[in-house]
C-alpha cells in the first residue's frame, strides 16, 4: 500500500489525480451534470490510457464531483449533485446570515472525515471480504448477484414493483448477441449490428447522460434565485471545531459507509438519513433548517463516506451499488480488469492504485475546496447554453470511440428516449444499469452451476451461503407484504 | 385532467408496455435452439427474465385497475424532472430540437464521414444559439464557443488520444 502512495506521487499521476478531482469539483458545483455522468463522460478520454492511470483518474472525478455540490448547495440554494440536497437546507441560511465561509469549512471538513474513514473501512473491509468471496462458487455468485440486484430494486425507495421491473429490463437489454456458450444469435431480430449485443458505455450515456440533458434542456431557463457572495472567513476549522463535531462526524461517517455498502442506496440517501439521525439526537434541533453546524456536518460527512463504502463490494466482490460504481466497473471492464476477489489476486496493484488514490483524492479535494473555493464560486456564472452543446458532442465521441461504430451512437440516443421517459415515469434508473451490468455474470454463473450438478437446481440446498443469500433475497422481495399484514393486524 | 387520473394512465401506459416487453421476449426466447451440453441453453434465461418482467407487468396492471397505486422513485436522478419550485416556464421543444439536432448530425456523420470538425461546428452552433438568449452577443459567445469547442474535440481524440473519429 505504501508503494502504491509513493507510486501515486509520480508527477503524471499526481497531475491526472488534480485533474480529476479539479474536474469533478467543477462538475459537481455546475448544477444538472453529476458525478456518474462525469465518469461516462470521462470514460472514452480513458481509452488509450494505462489501466492505472484510468483508475486514478476516475476515482479522482468521483471524489471531486460527490464533494463539489457542497458550493453550490451552500451560496446557491442549489444542490450541484443530488447528495448536497440536505446540505442546501442549513448551508444557504448560513451563509446567508453572513458566514459562507464557515458554512463551507464546516462542509468541508466534514467532507475530509467522512472521506477518511470510508477509506479506512475500504482498507480493513474489502480485503477479508474477497478473500471469503474466493472460495465462492458458481451457485453462491448466482446467489449474490440475485441478492445485490433484489436489495437495489427493493431499497430504491418509493415503489418496489418498478425497482423490480427496471432491473428485469437491465438485464433483458444485455441479452442480445452471440451467446458464448451455444454461439446461437440472440434477440438480434436479423440486424448484423446487434450480433455483439449493446455495448454498455452506450447504453448508460444514453440513458443516463442524454436523459439527463434533455431533462435539463427543459429546464434550461431555470434561474438561481438569490445568490451569496463566498468568501474565506471561517473556511479552516479549529481544533476546538473538530472536537466539538467530531461525535457527529464519526455517526454520520458510519452511516454512509454502511449506506454505500448497501446497493442502490447511494450518497442522496445517506445523506438524509445522516441528517435526520442528527437532528433526533441533536441539543437543538430547533436549528436545523435555518442555518445548523450540526446538519451541514451530518449531510457532507455522510455523502463522502459513501463514497469508500460503495468500493468495498465493488472491489471485493465485483457487485456495483449503483450508478457511479457501474460505470467504474465498466471502466475497469473496458480495460481488461475483472474487479472482484480475483482482481487482488491477479492485479494486486489496480487494487492498491484505487485504494490510495481514494485517499489521495480526498486530501487533494480537501486543499483545492480549502484554497480555491472563490475560483470554483465563480464557475457557477456558466452559462448551460455554453456547456450542454458540448456535453452533447462528448456523449456522441464517447459513444462511437468504443467499437467504431455510428451505429453505437444511435443506441444511445435510443437508450436517451428510454431513459428520459423512465425517469419521468419516476421508474428507478439504477436498477436498470445495475441489472445490465450483473445480467451476464448471473447466467454465466447459473450455466456454471447447472453444468457441474447435471442440471440440478437442488444442489444450492448443499450450500449454506448460496441459501442464505436467496432467503434474504427473498425476504427483502416479500418484506413489503409482511408490513402489509402487520399493518393490518 | 387530475393529478390523480393522470398519474393513473401513466402507471397503465407502464404497465401495458412492461407485459408487452416481457412477452415479445419470452416468446422470441422460446425461438432460441436448446443445447445437448448446457442444460440452461441459450434461450431459458432469458426467457425467465421475460416471463418474470412480464408478471411483474401483469401484477402493476391489476394494482392500478384494482386503484391502487404502484408508486413513484422517490428520489430522480435527473435534477430538474417533476421539481416542484419551478422558476421560469419549461422548455420542452428545445429538447426536442436538441434531441433532433443530435439525430441529424449522426446521420450526416454516418453518410459523410471524415466531416467531423465542420459538423461537430454546425451542431454546437446550432444548439448553443437555440438555448442562448435571443441577442447578438449570446449568439456571437455560441458561434465562438461552437468553433473553439469542435477544433478542440478534434484535436483531443483525434490528434492527441488518437481515438477513431466518426
Amino acid at each position: 500500500m505504501i508503494d502504491a502512495f509513493l507510486h501515486l506521487l509520480q508527477p503524471s499521476l499526481l497531475l491526472l489525480m488534480c485533474g480529476g478531482v479539479f474536474l469533478g469539483i467543477v462538475i459537481g458545483v455546475l448544477p444538472g451534470i453529476n458525478a456518474g455522468t462525469l465518469l461516462v463522460l470521462i470514460l472514452p478520454f480513458t481509452f488509450t490510457m494505462a489501466s492505472i492511470d484510468a483508475v486514478v483518474l476516475l476515482i479522482a472525478a468521483f471524489v471531486g464531483a460527490v464533494s463539489g455540490g457542497l458550493i453550490t448547495a451552500t451560496l446557491m440554494r442549489i444542490p450541484g449533485e443530488p447528495n448536497a440536497i440536505m446540505t442546501t437546507m442549513d448551508g444557504f441560511p448560513m451563509a446567508k446570515a453572513g458566514h459562507p465561509g464557515r458554512a463551507l469549512g464546516l462542509g468541508n471538513s466534514a467532507s475530509i472525515v467522512g472521506g477518511a474513514l470510508s477509506w479506512v473501512a475500504l482498507v480493513m473491509l474489502a480485503p477479508p471480504l474477497a478473500r471469503v468471496a474466493v472460495v465462492f462458487g458458481p451457485w453462491e455468485y448466482f446467489a449474490i448477484v440475485c441478492l445485490a440486484l433484489t436489495l437495489i430494486a427493493s431499497l430504491s425507495r418509493g415503489s418496489l414493483i418498478k425497482g423490480i421491473i427496471s432491473a428485469l429490463f437491465g438485464m433483458l437489454v444485455a441479452m442480445p448477441g452471440l451467446d458464448s456458450s451455444s454461439g446461437a444469435q440472440r434477440f438480434t431480430f436479423g440486424w448484423v449490428e446487434m450480433s455483439s449485443g449493446f455495448e454498455l458505455l452506450p447504453v448508460i450515456l444514453g440513458i443516463f447522460a442524454i436523459s439527463q440533458l434533455l431533462s435539463d434542456t427543459v429546464n434550461i431557463d431555470e434561474q438561481a434565485g438569490e445568490r451569496v457572495r463566498a468568501n474565506m472567513r471561517g473556511i479552516v476549522l479549529s481544533l476546538r471545531d473538530y472536537v466539538r463535531h467530531g461525535f457527529n462526524m464519526v455517526r454520520s461517517s458510519l452511516i454512509g459507509i454502511a449506506m454505500g455498502i448497501l446497493p442502490g442506496v447511494g450518497a442522496t440517501i445517506a445523506s438524509i438519513v445522516a441528517y435526520t439521525t442528527a437532528r433526533a439526537a441533536s441539543k437543538e434541533p430547533e436549528k436545523f433548517g435555518k442555518g445548523s453546524e450540526e446538519a451541514i456536518v451530518a449531510a457532507e460527512s455522510a455523502n463522502n463516506a459513501t463514497t469508500g463504502g460503495t468500493l468495498i463490494p465493488l472491489l471485493a466482490l465485483g457487485i456495483p451499488g449503483g450508478l457511479a460504481d457501474s460505470v467504474l466497473l465498466g471502466a475497469l471492464m473496458v480495460h481488461n480488469l475483472a474487479p472482484g476477489p480475483m482482481l487482488y489476486t491477479h492485479n494486486p496493484e489496480i487494487v492498491n492504485a484505487i485504494v490510495a488514490a481514494h485517499l489521495f483524492s480526498h486530501v487533494l479535494m480537501f486543499i483545492f475546496m480549502t484554497g480555491g473555493v472563490m475560483i470554483f464560486a465563480w464557475l457557477m456564472v456558466l452559462e448551460r447554453a455554453w456547456i450542454f452543446p458540448m456535453v452533447f458532442a462528448i456523449c456522441v465521441l464517447g459513444a462511437f470511440t468504443g467499437g467504431s461504430r455510428v451505429f453505437d451512437v444511435w443506441v444511445m440516443l435510443g437508450f436517451g428516449l428510454i431513459g428520459y421517459a423512465m425517469e419521468y415515469a419516476r421508474v428507478p434508473i439504477a436498477p436498470f444499469v445495475v441489472g445490465m451490468v450483473l445480467a451476464p455474470l448471473a447466467e454465466e454463473q447459473l450455466r456454471t452451476g447447472l453444468m457441474a450438478s447435471g442440471g440440478t437446481f437442488w444442489t444450492i440446498l448443499d450450500r449454506p451461503i448460496a441459501l442464505a443469500f436467496v432467503a434474504i433475497a427473498i425476504t427483502m422481495l416479500l418484506w413489503p407484504l409482511f408490513r402489509l399484514r402487520a399493518a393490518r393486524a | 385532467m387530475d393529478d390523480t387520473r393522470k398519474a393513473r394512465n401513466a402507471d397503465l401506459a407502464f404497465a401495458a408496455v412492461t407485459i408487452a416487453v416481457g412477452a415479445l421476449f419470452f416468446f422470441e426466447a422460446r425461438k432460441l435452439p436448446a443445447s445437448r451440453f448446457d442444460p440452461l441453453g441459450a434461450g431459458s434465461f432469458p426467457m425467465a427474465i421475460a416471463g418474470f418482467l412480464a408478471i411483474m407487468g401483469v401484477v402493476a396492471l391489476v394494482m392500478t385497475l384494482a386503484g391502487k397505486r404502484i408508486g413513484a422513485a422517490e428520489t430522480s436522478l435527473i435534477v430538474g424532472v417533476n421539481q416542484a419550485d419551478q422558476t421560469a416556464p419549461p422548455r420542452p421543444w428545445l429538447a426536442v430540437f436538441s434531441f433532433l439536432a443530435v439525430a441529424a448530425y449522426t446521420a450526416i456523420l454516418q453518410i459523410l464521414p471524415d466531416n467531423y470538425m465542420w459538423a461537430t461546428a454546425a451542431l454546437l452552433a446550432a444548439l448553443g444559439i437555440a438555448m442562448s438568449p435571443r441577442d447578438s452577443r449570446s449568439a456571437g459567445i455560441a458561434l465562438a464557443i461552437a468553433i473553439v469547442g469542435a477544433a478542440f474535440l478534434d484535436y483531443v481524440f483525434g490528434t492527441l488520444l488518437r481515438l477513431p473519429m466518426p
